[in-house]
C-alpha cells in the first residue's frame, strides 16, 4: 500500500507521514503541489492519495478532478485534507468525488478510521 | 519508546517554527502590497494560502493562540476571495496587527513560552471587518462528522446526484443540518463504493471479483454503513477495475504506449518531469552556519598558500630564467591564483544574504510611521538585491531601522510644513545599497528639513556633554557627530518612536562592531543623507600594507578615508598633541612609528604620509613612513599565546613567509580621542 501525501506545507505532510508510519504504512511519497502528484502518479504506483484543498499551482480538487479524468487511476481513493467544513467547500469535494474528506486538526485515530472506512482491508 | 516520539515531537516542532517563518518573511511585504493591489487575485491567494497554512500547521501543534487568530484572518481573507468585502487599509491594518502577533507568538513557541497573549484588541477589530452587520451571534463550528451519521432518509439510485440536485442542499443557515449530515455520510459512502472498489483492489491481495466491492463498506468497522445505503445497486464497480490492474502493473511508458491518459493534464511527463518536480520542492538546503565558517576558514587557509606559492614561483622565474619547466609551473601557479579566487567567492556567496531582507522591513515602518505622524512619504528602495555576509546584516538590522525611524520622525516634515517651505508635500526616503570594491555601502536619504549644527551644539552644551571651547573649533559636520553621543536626543517631544534617548549611540556602537564607518552630511532646508560604509565580510579583508621604520604594518582598506601627503600647513599642535585639517575637518594625528615604540631618528614630518582612518563618525590620521600597496589579507587571530596586544587586531601571512600585524582601528581612534578629549578637558 503505497500513499502519496500531498501537501505544500512541509510540516504539514510530516504530520501526516508520522501518522501514516505510526500505523505501519511506511510506503509513502509526498508532493508539494496537485501539478506534482500528477507528475507522481504518471510515474509510479500509488494507492491511495491523501491530499490538502489549498495548494499553489494545483489545488487538491483540481487535482482530485485530474485523477477522476484519467483512465488509468481514476478511481483512486482521494481523501481530502480540509481545514474546516464549509458547505461549499462540502458540496465541491463531493462534485469532484472524493473519497472522503478529513478536517484539521484531526488525531491519528481520525485519520486511520478516514482510510479504513475508504479502503477496509488494510 | 517515548524518546522517539520526543524526537519526532522535536523535528515537527522545528519544522513548524522555520515554515511559519519563512512564511512570515515575506506575508507582511504581501499585505502591504494588498493594499495598493486590490485585484490582484494571486496576491490575495498567496496571502490566503500564508495564513490557512500557519492556521493548519499550529493546529496540530497545539498552539490554539496561533491557530485562533490565523483561523479569523482566514475568514476575512475569505471574504475578500468572494469579493463579499473590499481591500482598505482598515483591513491591511488589521492583518498587519495578525502579523505582529503571529511574530510574537512564534517567539513565544520558540522559546517555549507557553503564556498567552491578549489579543482581543485585534480579535474585535477582525471581527467587525468579518461580520460588519451587527455582529450575528456565533455558533459553535459544527464540523460534520461523517461516522456520527444517523441512517440517512434518501434512497435514490445515486446519493450524490440527488443530493447534488436537492436545490435547498445548504441553503438552511451557516452550517449543515444534522440531515444534510448525514446525506453527506451517505454520499461519500456511495463514491467510496463506486471508486475504491478499484482503488483498494490494486492493493489488497484477493481483489478481482466485483461481487465483494458492493459489500465493503458493511464490513467496514466504522459505523458509516447504513443499511439502506448499502442495497444502492452498485453500477460501475467492475469497468472500474481493470485501469487500475494497468496501472498496478505497467512501467511508466507502459502506460503511455498501453492507454494514453485521456486529455487531462497529462504531458508528455517523462521521468525527468518527475525530477522536476522533485527537485522544485527542494530548491534549497539549510547548512549548519559553523560549516560554512568551517569552509571559510580553509579558504582562508589556502588563500594563503596561494600567495606563498605565487611567491616562490616568482622568485624561481626571476632565479633561473626561461626554464620550460618553470613555465609550467607559472602557469599551474597562475591556474591555482584563479580557481583559489573564484573558490573563495563562491565560498563567501553561501555566506551572502541580499540586504532585502533588511530593506523589505521598511515599507512597514515608514508606512505605520506615515499614519502615526500624518506624514505623506514615499519610500524608494535601491539595490535590495545587493548582498553581504549574514553576519554583517544581523548586526546592521536594528541600525538601520532605528535610522529609517528617524528620517521619518526628525527628518520629513508634516505635509503643511513641507508646503510652506515650497516642498512637495510628500516627503521622500530613500534606501539605497550598492557595491564599492569590496565594501557595501548604504545611504539614507531624506528630503526633509535637514539638521541645523547650531542647534545640536546648543542641545549638547546644554546637556553638559560638550563645553563651550569645544562649540568654538567644531566644524558643522563635527556638530553633526553630536547625535552620536550616548544620552544626546533632540527630540522635542518623546514619540513612541524615537526622542527616548536611545538610538543613535547605538547606531555607532553597532557600525564599529562591523568595522564599519558612518558618515553624515545635510543642508539645512533640503535633507540629510547618512551613509554606512561596511567591509562586506570581516574574514578576509583588502588591506593597505604600510611601512613604519623597518616594519610592515596591514590597515583594513575598509576604514581608510584617504591617503595624502604630510602638508606641514595643515598641522596644528594643540596642547602638544598634533591635529591636523583637510577641507575644514580637524582630527588628531597620531606618529606611527611613537605609538610602535619604533620611533625615527629625526622627528620631521617631511617625506612621509597620512593615512586618514574613520571608525563610525570618528576620523584619526596616522603618520606613516610609505605606502605599500593594496593587498588581500586573511585575518588570523593572535591566538592564545599572545592574547590581546593593544592596537594590534590580528595578524597576517604575506606571500613571502613574513607575518605582519593588522592594525586596530578602533582602538586607536579610541586611544587618540581619549587623548584629546583629556586636553579639552584640562582646559
Amino acid at each position: 500500500m503505497k500513499f502519496l501525501v500531498v501537501d505544500d506545507s512541509p510540516t504539514m505532510r510530516r504530520i501526516v507521514i508520522n501518522a501514516l508510519h505510526s500505523f505501519g504504512y511506511n510506503d509513502v511519497v509526498e508532493a508539494s503541489d496537485g501539478q506534482d502528484a500528477l507528475a507522481i502518479l504518471y510515474t509510479e504506483k500509488i494507492d491511495f492519495v491523501i491530499t490538502d484543498w489549498n495548494m499553489p499551482n494545483m489545488n487538491g480538487l483540481e487535482l482530485t478532478k485530474a485523477i477522476r479524468n484519467d483512465a488509468t487511476f481514476g478511481n483512486l481513493p482521494v481523501l481530502m485534507v480540509t481545514t474546516r467544513g464549509i458547505k461549499e467547500d462540502i458540496v465541491q469535494a463531493l462534485q469532484a468525488k472524493v473519497n472522503n474528506y478529513i478536517v484539521k486538526p484531526f488525531t491519528p485515530a481520525v485519520l486511520k478510521e478516514k482510510i479504513q472506512a475508504i479502503v477496509p482491508s488494510v | 519508546m517515548s524518546g522517539g516520539f520526543d524526537n519526532e515531537m522535536k523535528e515537527l516542532l522545528d519544522s513548524f517554527l522555520i515554515e511559519t517563518q519563512e512564511i512570515l518573511d515575506t506575508l507582511d511585504q504581501d499585505l502591504m502590497q494588498l493594499e495598493s493591489q486590490a485585484e490582484n487575485f494571486d496576491l490575495l491567494n498567496s496571502v490566503f494560502r500564508s495564513f490557512h497554512t500557519i492556521k493548519g500547521t499550529s493546529s496540530f501543534m497545539g498552539f490554539d493562540q496561533i491557530t485562533e487568530i490565523t483561523h479569523h484572518a482566514e475568514d476575512i481573507l475569505n471574504k475578500l476571495r468572494k469579493a463579499e468585502i473590499r481591500v482598505n487599509s482598515e483591513i491591511v491594518d488589521a492583518l498587519l496587527e495578525v502579523y505582529d502577533w503571529l511574530k510574537t507568538l512564534l517567539k513565544k513557541a520558540q522559546a517555549g513560552d507557553t503564556e498567552r497573549v491578549d489579543y482581543s484588541k485585534t480579535m474585535e477589530k477582525l471581527h467587525k471587518i468579518s461580520h460588519p452587520e451587527a455582529a450575528t451571534e456565533e455558533v459553535s463550528v459544527g464540523v460534520p462528522a461523517v461516522g456520527a451519521a444517523p441512517p440517512p432518509a434518501a434512497q435514490a439510485p445515486s446519493v450524490v446526484d440527488n443530493l447534488l440536485a436537492d436545490p435547498s442542499f445548504g441553503k438552511k443557515g451557516d452550517y449543515f443540518t444534522d440531515d444534510e449530515l448525514s446525506m453527506i455520510a451517505a454520499a461519500f459512502d456511495e463514491i467510496n463504493r463506486t471508486m475504491t472498489g478499484g482503488g483498494s483492489a490494486a492493493a489488497t491481495p484477493a481483489p478481482a471479483a466485483p461481487a465483494p466491492v458492493s459489500q465493503a463498506p458493511v464490513t467496514t468497522p466504522a459505523p458509516a454503513a447504513p443499511a439502506p445505503v448499502s442495497q444502492v445497486p452498485v453500477t460501475t464497480p467492475a469497468p472500474a477495475l481493470k485501469p487500475v490492474e494497468a496501472a498496478k502493473s505497467a512501467t511508466p511508458t507502459a502506460i503511455k504506449t498501453a492507454e494514453p491518459p485521456k486529455k487531462s493534464i497529462a504531458k508528455e511527463l517523462t521521468s525527468d518531469d518527475k525530477a522536476k518536480a522533485a527537485v522544485a520542492t527542494e530548491t534549497t538546503i539549510r547548512v549548519d552556519v559553523n560549516r560554512l565558517e568551517t569552509l571559510m576558514d580553509l579558504s582562508g587557509e589556502l588563500v594563503l598558500g596561494r600567495n606563498r606559492l605565487a611567491q616562490v614561483t616568482q622568485e624561481l622565474m626571476q632565479r633561473y630564467e626561461n626554464h620550460d619547466f618553470l613555465r609550467e609551473l607559472q602557469e599551474t601557479s597562475s591556474a591555482i591564483d584563479f580557481i583559489t579566487t573564484e573558490l573563495q567567492s563562491a565560498i563567501m556567496k553561501t555566506r551572502m544574504v541580499p540586504i532585502s531582507k533588511i530593506f523589505q522591513k521598511a515599507p512597514r515602518i515608514v508606512r505605520d510611521l506615515s499614519k502615526e505622524f500624518g506624514k505623506d512619504i514615499e519610500l524608494v528602495l535601491r539595490g535590495e538585491e545587493t548582498e553581504l555576509d549574514r553576519g554583517i546584516i544581523e548586526e546592521l538590522n536594528d541600525p538601520l531601522v532605528h535610522m529609517i525611524r528617524n528620517s521619518c520622525d526628525h527628518g520629513i516634515e508634516g505635509p503643511v510644513e513641507r508646503e510652506k517651505s515650497g516642498k512637495p508635500t510628500k516627503g521622500t526616503l530613500i534606501l539605497d545599497a550598492q557595491h564599492e570594491g569590496n565594501h557595501i555601502v548604504v545611504n539614507i536619504i531624506d528630503d526633509g528639513k535637514g539638521i541645523n549644527p547650531e542647534f545640536l551644539k546648543m542641545k549638547a552644551l546644554e546637556k553638559g556633554l560638550i563645553t563651550q571651547e569645544q562649540i568654538q573649533t567644531m566644524t558643522d559636520r563635527d556638530a553633526y557627530s553630536l547625535i552620536f553621543m550616548p544620552g544626546f536626543s533632540t527630540a522635542e517631544k518623546v514619540t513612541s518612536v524615537s526622542g527616548r534617548g536611545v538610538g543613535m549611540d547605538v547606531v555607532r556602537t553597532n557600525i564599529q562592531k562591523l568595522k564599519g564607518i558612518i558618515e553624515v552630511d545635510s543642508k539645512l532646508g533640503a535633507g540629510t543623507t547618512f551613509t554606512i560604509k561596511l567591509p562586506l565580510t570581516l574574514a578576509i579583508i583588502q588591506g593597505l600594507l604600510v611601512r613604519v621604520q623597518s616594519e610592515i604594518y596591514a590597515l583594513p582598506l575598509s576604514a581608510v578615508v584617504e591617503v595624502v601627503n604630510t602638508d606641514l600647513n595643515q598641522i596644528y599642535s594643540v596642547n602638544q598633541n598634533e591635529v591636523m585639517r583637510i577641507r575644514n575637518q580637524v582630527f588628531p594625528l597620531i606618529r606611527m612609528d611613537k605609538v610602535l615604540k619604533t620611533p625615527s631618528k629625526d622627528d620631521t614630518l617631511e617625506n612621509r604620509y597620512v593615512v586618514v582612518v574613520g571608525l563610525a563618525d570618528k576620523r584619526l590620521g596616522l603618520v606613516v613612513d610609505e605606502l605599500l600597496g593594496q593587498k588581500e589579507i586573511v585575518i588570523k587571530s593572535l591566538g592564545e599565546y599572545l592574547g590581546h596586544i593593544r592596537g594590534m587586531s590580528g595578524s597576517t601571512i604575506l606571500g613571502d613567509g613574513r607575518v605582519i600585524m593588522i592594525l586596530d582601528i578602533e582602538e586607536l581612534i579610541q586611544e587618540a580621542h581619549s587623548v584629546a578629549a583629556s586636553v579639552w578637558q584640562q582646559q
